[in-house]
């Protein structure tokens, strides 16, 4: 046996986790029904179904396929970014937005190396401005500095 | 005739028309912002309704409704971030034309195509109004489902020309459309916190999917991250214009038609108009590449089905989408009750809507073309020194929505998950129909088969379910011999 097609092995993989997950979950936490009658757990139980034959598909399509697929990742930087965004949300109500989204840009322009201060500035600027136009002109719940 | 005057003198009498000009700018604003969107802006100013009329309010509130289409395909073309669900196919080619320099062109487009699309609507309201509240009644849940297949089937194969990926995406939208309270058995379904009671919001899944999952790939491949150096055209040339007037009237035909239908919405008919224009239009064109054709399209569509979307909402009370359940909730604060006999009951109010939607759209292409400028002069910033501050502007959109900082969180999340999509050669179109549609799929699938007793023969008996049906089997089978002929 010989994964042909990475692409298409990932691919299944992902809707195989996916299907099983909400399969599983669904399946074990809501009541399925009758056809005529159904429960909060039918339809997705059957989407998920239908997510798991094309899984597998993708799977078996990896072996089968004449063609050859590869994959490139990179993990960290999108791990950073995306664990940058959350841990300055979360920081966020006791920071206040201001500096939450400052460190977010200063954070995720460290990841450009011509990324310079007086941009960061002027954006700073920018995005307080909008911050205060966001919550006294539209009413927006936020706290700029805290 | 007499009744196109009527609407005419309804929106050019008592400054009716100075509220379809603050709709439309306002509209465009909100469009813009990634986040804040016309449901949330509609919402806040339903309040000011009480005190307008039924007339100058419904006006103001569908200018506010295409203006924000238009504000949302000018983000759509040049981020990458369809503002509203509608601009998702725009994203394809209009991006692709920013890249190569032709953000000019591409707005231009998507403006230009959707005062066609306008202009068709409205003639299509004026001659077959009183057919097209007969052929909304023929819908039933079984051809909603049949409708909704068959979108699923279209998207899914033709955004990625792979069946097995596109419907597996498909499927993975309407099972995260499933997330929150099921509506039927009012059983809370995969909140694993509290803020997912009420389901994942369009924005956040979108800005999710495709604005940081967009900026991630960029930041990760530096070539991408190379800002576009040479000269940025501003309008479109006469051959390009030549280009955008086909498209636009197809578009306009598929809008106008999958509107009248309640629940076919804009969404939809933006995505059959991109796929069957890629079809059957331009041979030369290269959809997907950077094509005028594949703006205009799904532009024109989406803003014809909006037009003709208002059939079903003023003659049956059926809202497409959130937007138009708070324009009808505007229209019951002011003691307008819709029914199928609506425009003769109210033809100020019908003739005027339409009339105004007309107005609204010429102007949307005369007031945007002096800001066509300003908006490609944001391409000239490095995009090294612009995606910091994208990804502050949507987070603050993101959390204007519910104030909620769990919702900036999510994005993220679903940013990186966008990522993996995209290396993947994931198409997130399809996912996003799934997850719009995925809800009223479940839910008229539901009723279908609660009226037949759990018979599919539902599906065969009725003739209108039965074509869509057989239209879905023979684009499924094409999709799957060009799929397996691939490999």
């Amino acid at each position: 046996m010989f994964i042909r097609n990475v692409e298409h092995l990932l691919t299944g993989f992902v809707f195989l986790l996916v299907g099983t997950f909400f399969g599983a979950y669904g399946l074990l936490f809501y009541e399925t029904g009758t056809i005529e009658e159904m429960g909060p757990g039918w339809f997705p139980f059957f989407i998920s179904l239908g997510l798991i034959v094309l899984g597998v598909i993708q799977v078996l399509r990896s072996i089968a396929t004449t063609t050859y697929g590869v994959v490139s990742f990179e993990i960290a930087r999108p791990i950073f970014i995306t664990a940058l965004i959350i841990g300055m949300s979360y920081a966020w109500p006791y920071i206040g937005a201001a500096t939450a989204l400052g460190l977010i840009m200063s954070g995720s322009g460290l990841l450009n190396p011509k990324y310079e201060l007086k941009w960061f500035l002027v954006s700073w600027l920018f995005i307080i401005a909008l911050l205060v136009a966001f919550k006294y002109g539209l009413g927006m719940s936020v706290v700029i500095w805290n | 005739m007499e009744l196109v005057y009527l609407g005419i003198e309804t929106v050019f009498s008592n400054y009716t028309w100075l509220y379809c000009i603050f709709g439309i700018v306002l509209g465009t604003l909100v469009g813009v912002l990634p986040g804040l969107g016309p449901t949330a802006t509609i919402s806040m100013l339903l309040p000011v309704t009480y005190g307008l009329g039924p007339i100058p309010s419904i006006i103001m509130l569908a200018g506010i409704y295409y203006g924000s289409q238009y504000g949302g395909s000018t983000t759509a073309i040049l981020l990458n971030t369809p503002g509203e669900s509608s601009a998702v196919m725009t994203c394809i080619d209009g991006n692709k034309m920013t890249r190569k320099g032709k953000a000019g062109p591409a707005i231009f487009a998507a403006g230009f195509s959707s005062f066609i699309a306008g202009v068709f609507a409205t003639i299509l309201l004026v001659t077959l109004s009183p057919m097209l509240s007969v052929l909304a009644l023929k819908f039933g849940p079984a051809e909603y489902c049949a409708l909704i297949g068959l979108g699923f089937l279209s998207v899914g194969i033709l955004t990625t020309g792979d069946i097995f990926k596109g419907i597996g995406m498909c499927f993975i939208g309407v099972l995260i459309g499933t997330i929150g309270t099921d509506i039927q058995t009012g059983v809370i379904r995969f909140a694993f916190f509290d803020e997912l009671e009420d389901g994942i919001s369009f924005p956040i899944v979108a800005i999710g999917l495709f604005a940081f999952a967009e900026i991630i790939k960029n930041i990760t491949k530096d070539e991408a991250m190379q800002l576009y150096k040479g000269t940025i055209q501003l309008f479109p040339s006469k051959e390009e214009f030549k280009r955008i007037i086909p498209p636009s009237i197809r578009g306009s035909f598929i809008g106008s038609f999958l509107g009248l239908i309640p629940g076919g919405s804009s969404t939809i008919s933006s995505y059959a108009a991109y796929a069957i224009d890629k079809k059957y239009g331009n041979k030369d064109a290269e959809y997907g590449e950077g094509a005028i054709e594949g703006v205009a399209a799904p532009e024109s569509a989406n803003n014809a089905a909006s037009q003709t979307g208002f059939i079903p909402l003023l003659s049956l009370g059926i809202p497409e989408n959130a937007t138009m359940a708070l324009m009808l909730g505007a229209l019951l604060l002011t003691g307008i009750v819709p029914g199928p006999d609506i425009v003769s009951r109210e033809p100020e109010l019908f003739w005027g809507l339409a009339i105004s939607m007309l107005f609204g759209n010429l102007l949307l292409v005369i007031l945007n073309i002096p800001f066509i400028k300003i908006w490609v002069t944001v391409l000239r910033i490095p995009y090294n020194t612009l995606y910091p501050i994208i990804i502050a502007i949507c987070c603050i959109g993101i959390y204007s929505i519910n104030s909620n900082v769990n919702d900036v969180v999510i994005t993220a999340v679903l940013g990186l998950a966008g990522y993996v999509c995209l290396m993947l050669r994931l198409e997130v179109a399809p996912l996003m129909l799934g997850l719009i549609l995925g809800p009223m799929l479940e839910e008229y699938f539901r009723r279908a088969m609660m009226f037949s007793d759990g018979s599919f023969m539902i599906f065969v008996d009725r003739p209108i379910a039965f074509t869509l049906i057989l239209c879905a089997g023979a684009l499924g089978a094409y999709g799957l011999y060009n799929t397996l002929r691939n490999k």
